[in-house]
């Protein structure tokens, strides 16, 4: 390192040592992550450890605060209104995911061949995953709410009369399920679809001159090759279930609808946080989530791994 | 599959495809399925914009209109606030013109900052060598699995203390900081050959420089999708804004049309106003989407790469 003894090496050019480029060279890494790493320590990092203090807290207003202990964590196994959303949101999960998964497939392997029109559809059902979950939320309340939607016209002519769906218990989860089914399938279609192309075609060349059918090609080339692709997409409707707010939000309010049949983990976080103003119970909330959606996860990668043909 | 069988019989040439053809339905269920489906995915938009060449009193009758029968652009001038409107009075005076500005900015600024921010972190854990460079990253990925209703709570606190309630701050400050962001950037710029930044550097290329000049050129179109994917973001956030905002004059879109979504005692919902407010509000996002769907589709299935 620059001892006044060393020969003047000869060969390619290279800075001057220990001038101010070298101490530049060395400084500029963590001069360029600096700026996102401040923000992200203070705005993304921080609140990670901070909301598990807050969850020990009881909190007066912004500013006070009293150590409670364990008590908002106790809270939660007496807590109705999470007792049912926890049972709604895995009630809708197990509905949701198997058919994300089947309908996004098929869609996927259906597009994947050189059909007729399909930039045509493969746009058309990616429509909805661009659509702002407000507006998804508006929509629905409105088609599977109103008196005044087109859907009361189609049952007309099988001679029921409509009175709005979202204000009818037992609607109530179908509604959230075919509004979650619309807004993702087409998210979950260019994932498969993009998972599809990985497959080499001789492996369903093969299949056809062994005789295979379709469906046989289907089941034990398609399903299997995608296995990981199913565990992602599986996975990402997994959490985005217990993620969910912006369009139950729309479709039932924070008070989950009648019976509150539509009360889901995101609408109760977001009620005691905003509206009952229970910043430690919302914390403590917040973390039962995170803590299910994280073992639920690894389950799901655990079970596709598990899976594997060897 | 039996009619490639009894095209083969026939001695007629099977297509080229014709291994491809491996779904077990028939071709024309296949596309009365498709069709069906598209009908499914696409109504709800007809709806939007038929609704919205509607005046109120059409879209509050049974049977239904399919087609509006009054067409008019009223609704339009009225959410824009060119001509007078009662709801919109009721509901605190500002115009959709003025949310939609409010959107743009957060979304421009924000999406600016991200790519910028991302961009530079993600080049220096791509291209430079720096003690704790593994550490960090994969502590900043490790967050990535925490849900954001964890943050909620104290970032609310946080920004209560920085007096930053019924600001912007909050929807534009953390927004800069996406760890997802600097993950992108630095998967695509690993793609970038060391040989390039070497030549750079030799050439009297600081790190700035090879940054700047040499890398950012490179990975330009990875710049487009997280700038669009980032855009996506911001326009349609509605948490944030609803948790931060409660002035009218600050309102984003997505919050301006919940409000016009709440009702005033007495008066049935401006239904036709919501319709216009919707189309309008995703119409930028449609417009980019259908002529940048490349760079759209990149950044959205992003994660599936992993």
């Amino acid at each position: 390192m620059g001892v006044a003894t060393t020969p003047p090496t000869v060969g390619p050019v290279s800075p001057p040592k220990r001038s101010s480029y070298f101490i530049w060279e060395k400084t500029a890494p963590y001069v360029f992550i600096s700026p996102f790493f401040i923000l992200f320590g203070v705005f993304g990092a921080f609140p990670i450890f901070f909301a598990v203090w807050i969850s020990f807290q009881d909190w007066k207003s912004v500013r006070s605060s009293e150590y409670v202990g364990f008590k908002n964590y106790a809270r939660l196994f007496t807590d109705d209104n999470f007792h049912i959303a926890l049972s709604n949101t895995i009630i809708l999960g197990i509905l949701v995911v198997p058919l994300m998964v089947i309908i996004s497939l098929s869609l996927a392997n259906v597009l994947n061949r050189p059909i007729r029109g399909r930039v045509i559809y493969r746009t058309a059902y990616f429509l909805p995953v661009v659509t702002s979950l407000v507006v998804v939320g508006i929509l629905f309340d409105f088609f599977l709410g109103s008196v005044y939607s087109p859907l009361g016209l189609v049952l007309q002519v099988f001679g029921i009369e409509y009175k709005g769906l979202t204000n009818q218990a037992v609607f109530v989860k179908p509604a959230i399920l075919v509004m979650i089914l619309w807004r993702w399938v087409g998210y979950n279609m260019m994932i498969m679809l993009a998972g599809l192309q990985s497959i080499p075609n001789e492996l369903y060349e093969a299949a056809r001159i062994d005789g295979a059918s379709g469906m046989q090609a289907f089941l034990n080339i398609t399903v299997p090759l995608m296995r990981r692709v199913i565990a992602f997409a599986a996975i990402l409707s997994t959490i985005g279930m217990f993620n969910i707010f912006e369009e139950a939000y729309m479709l039932v309010g924070t008070s989950g609808g009648p019976d509150r049949a539509g009360l889901l983990m995101g609408l109760i976080i977001y009620r005691q946080a905003f509206v009952s103003f229970k910043f430690g119970y919302a914390s403590a909330l917040a973390y039962a989530n995170a803590v299910i959606i994280i073992a639920l996860s690894f389950l799901q990668i655990f079970a596709s791994e598990r899976a594997a043909p060897d | 599959m039996s009619q490639n069988a009894s095209a083969d019989a026939a001695g007629h040439q099977v297509s080229p495809y014709a291994p491809k053809r491996r779904f077990f339905l028939g071709p024309v269920f296949t596309h009365v399925c498709l069709f069906v489906a598209l009908i499914i995915f696409v109504f709800p938009f007809y709806w939007m914009v038929s609704s919205s060449l509607k005046p109120m009193a059409d879209i509050y009758i049974v049977p239904v209109q399919f087609w509006p029968a009054r067409p008019s652009f009223n609704n339009y001038l009225e959410i824009a606030g060119i001509i007078q409107s009662d709801e919109i009075d009721f509901r605190g005076g500002i115009s959709l013109t003025r949310t939609f500005l409010n959107s743009t900015f957060i979304a421009v600024v924000n999406t600016i900052g991200t790519v910028f921010l991302a961009s530079l972190a993600g080049f220096a854990f791509a291209k430079l060598r720096f003690r704790g460079r593994n550490a960090l990253f994969l502590s900043m990925l490790a967050t990535m699995m925490i849900p954001n209703s964890v943050g909620l709570v104290p970032s609310y606190l946080i920004m209560a203390w920085l007096k930053w309630i019924n600001t912007w701050y909050p929807l534009i400050i953390p927004g800069l900081a996406t760890p997802f962001a600097v993950f992108w950037m630095r998967q695509y710029m690993t793609t970038v050959p060391d040989e390039m930044i070497e030549a750079a550097r030799i050439d009297g290329c600081g790190p700035f420089a090879s940054y700047w000049r040499v890398v950012a050129p490179v990975v330009l179109p990875g710049m487009a999708a997280l700038a669009i994917f980032s855009f996506m973001g911001h326009w349609n956030a509605f948490m944030g804004p609803l948790i931060y905002l409660n002035k009218p004059e600050l309102y984003t879109l997505p919050l301006f049309l919940a409000v016009l979504d709440s009702g005033v005692s007495g008066r049935p919902v401006p239904l036709h106003l919501i319709f216009t407010a919707s189309f309008v509000s995703i119409l930028p996002i449609l417009l980019i989407f259908l002529f940048a769907q490349r760079y759209f589709i990149a950044g959205l299935t992003a994660g599936s790469l992993k």
